[in-house]
């Protein structure tokens, strides 16, 4: 699962690969502002087939809080 | 109701003292009210007038901050010109803006302060910089409070930075009349009551957060500010606030319509809605209609040179779907306004460049005397009063039925996520740090109504690789401009007119992914 969000990150934001690690978060980096957030969670959403709740969108503002997140949706990471 | 023919400082006192015990801003969970926010104002206010002469800007380097709201409403009640500075701009952006504009006071909030510092580095010991949060003093100048010793120089309420097709940015000074005239027109077309709950969606640099501000505050209503996070979820904090009237560009909505944010009657508290910036699609307008059931739904256009908006058509809830044109129409100019559709010949015609005149027509671009010349003329036209004309670019038909009706762009500038860009200067940003004279920038991906979300950028001939082109881009554009992916090709294919074919470009490389 890290793999594939680590590819969501870099497609959506236009990062390098190596830019993401757990500690980026949301508006930390001029890349991740709130209509790029949108296209981070539609794009998870399409990838894990999941329908995030507007307190999970809003609390997603981190790597890392997105990889807990999933996993407690039972996504393994991996 | 305080008189609308007053000079615009002078009138928002007015309605300061006014609506004094009224809360005026909503900010991290705190309510500051009209005297509240005067008082702050006041403070930075006289220091604004001990620190610049009358007509020397006011750069606001603060976003979503009291700072920020305290900054601009003190350089307006001061006479002097204020203007933003996005945080979210690249550096040398950022200089650029403060630069152009000859900004002599920076206002910084604490997510600012260390940029400010690197600013004032580069801008020299001539501009001075304040934070927003003073302590009290004594000695507030009576300049401040009586507007009829303020001293407004060239007359600037704000200067307003767009993309420029040369690269660097151009800034749009807007004249305090012209702001008067706005705010007289659209408190007639979408009046709002004192204590109305507002949305303020717009980053500061993007003009239509003038109309959050001062119609909120003209009105005595209340600014809600969303912090960081909330901004992730605008609909969400609507509701949580039941919010009164919302401003956005329908991006906004067709995001929160993805993210199934929509439900029917999650807003019964709202009554007034505005779309801006963008083309209205009607389903995003019905939607929104099922949204809010109680709100009225305006949509507005206007180029910043125009100032914030000029011509408003309202969405017709009871109209059958089927007579409903795809995109809800421009609508008709304000009061003391023209929008006239003008041919090849320079005549009045039922298809052609909408031209814009009337009492909203800014100053045009600072130091840019060629754009100037090139965008503003002056011209009698049959039937119409006004002698200098905004021509927009926008391909305009004018129709019977629906007045006036967007076609299209003349040239090369688009719109991102409702942000103005033009595609001009992101291919020479491109060429400029790609080592190539070969590159076109097409917009993509684009929604099903037609919105560009985003844009790729190609190049023939590159002698960068691709992830050096978008970090050399990043450092020159906003972050919503800077192309998405770089596709290199071996030769650009050119249209019949031997321009760059953006749209074969698209369907080649682009089409189906």
């Amino acid at each position: 699962m890290r793999a594939a969000l680590q590819e969501i990150f870099v497609t959506e934001l236009g990062l390098n690969p190596e830019d993401f690690v757990d500690e980026l978060t949301y508006n930390s980096i001029p890349e991740w502002d709130s209509a790029s957030h949108m296209a981070i969670i539609l794009a998870i959403e399409e990838k894990f087939d999941l329908a995030l709740e507007s307190d999970d969108i809003v609390a997603m503002t981190s790597v890392r809080k997105i990889l807990n997140l999933l996993e407690t949706k039972g996504i393994p990471v991996g | 109701m305080v008189s609308r023919n007053l000079e615009i400082g002078e009138f928002l006192r007015l309605s300061f003292e006014q609506f004094r015990d009224l809360p005026a801003l909503w900010l991290n969970e705190r309510t500051i009210s009209y005297a509240g926010l005067y008082a702050d104002a006041a403070k930075l206010g006289t220091l604004i007038l001990e620190t610049t002469k009358p007509g020397e800007p006011v750069g606001v380097l603060a976003q979503r901050s009291y700072p920020a709201y305290v900054g601009v409403l003190a350089a307006l009640l001061s006479g002097r010109p204020y203007v933003p500075i996005n945080m979210k701009f690249p550096f040398e952006r950022q200089v650029d803006i403060a630069s152009i504009a000859r900004c002599r006071l920076l206002i910084w909030d604490e997510q600012s302060k260390q940029r400010c510092t690197e600013l004032l580095q580069v801008l020299g010991p001539a501009v001075r910089e304040a934070s927003a949060t003073l302590p009290d003093r004594a000695d507030i100048s009576p300049n401040f409070h009586d507007a009829r010793f303020a001293d407004t120089g060239s007359g600037i309420a704000y200067i307003m930075f767009t993309s420029g097709t040369t690269g660097a940015p151009k800034g749009v000074a807007v004249r305090r009349e012209n702001l008067s005239a706005y705010l007289a027109a659209i408190a007639e077309i979408a009046p709002i009551e004192p204590g109305t709950r507002c949305t303020q969606n717009f980053d500061l640099s993007f003009d239509l957060s003038v109309h959050d501000i001062f119609q909120t505050w003209a009105s005595g209503g209340c600014l809600y500010v969303m912090g960081n996070e909330e901004a992730l979820d605008p609909v969400g904090f609507a509701k949580r606030h039941a919010l009164q009237a919302w401003f956005s560009v329908p991006s906004v909505v067709a995001m929160a319509r993805r993210l199934r944010r929509l439900q029917p009657g999650a807003l019964p508290d709202m009554r007034l809605s505005l779309f801006c910036g963008e083309p209205l699609p009607a389903s995003i307008a019905a939607d929104w209609a099922q949204t809010a059931p109680n709100t009225r739904i305006l949509n507005l256009y206007g180029p910043t040179e125009a100032t914030i908006a000029i011509t408003a058509e309202e969405y017709d809830r009871s109209a059958a779907p089927d007579s409903r044109p795809a995109t809800i129409p421009l609508g008709k100019p304000f009061r003391n306004s023209a929008a006239v559709v003008v041919g090849s010949d320079g005549q009045p015609a039922p298809l052609g460049e909408l031209w814009l005149g009337g009492l909203q027509i800014s100053n045009g671009y600072i130091n840019n005397e060629k754009e100037n010349q090139a965008k503003f003329v002056n011209r009698t036209l049959p039937g119409y009063a006004f002698d200098r004309w905004y021509r927009t670019g926008d391909l305009v038909q004018r129709d019977d039925r629906h007045g006036l009706v967007f076609q299209g762009r003349m040239d090369d500038q688009a719109k991102i996520q409702g942000y103005r860009v033009e595609l001009l200067e992101i291919e020479e940003v491109l060429r400029r740090v790609s080592g190539t004279t070969e590159a076109a920038a097409v917009l993509w991906p684009v929604s099903e109504s037609g919105a560009a979300e985003g844009v790729v950028g190609f190049v023939c001939g590159a002698t960068s690789a691709e992830r050096d082109i978008i970090a050399g881009c990043r450092t020159h554009l906003p972050s919503y401009a800077v192309p998405r992916k770089i596709i290199a090709v071996d030769a650009l294919p050119l249209n019949a007119n031997g321009k760059v074919d953006r749209n074969a470009l698209r369907k080649t490389y682009l089409a189906g992914k």
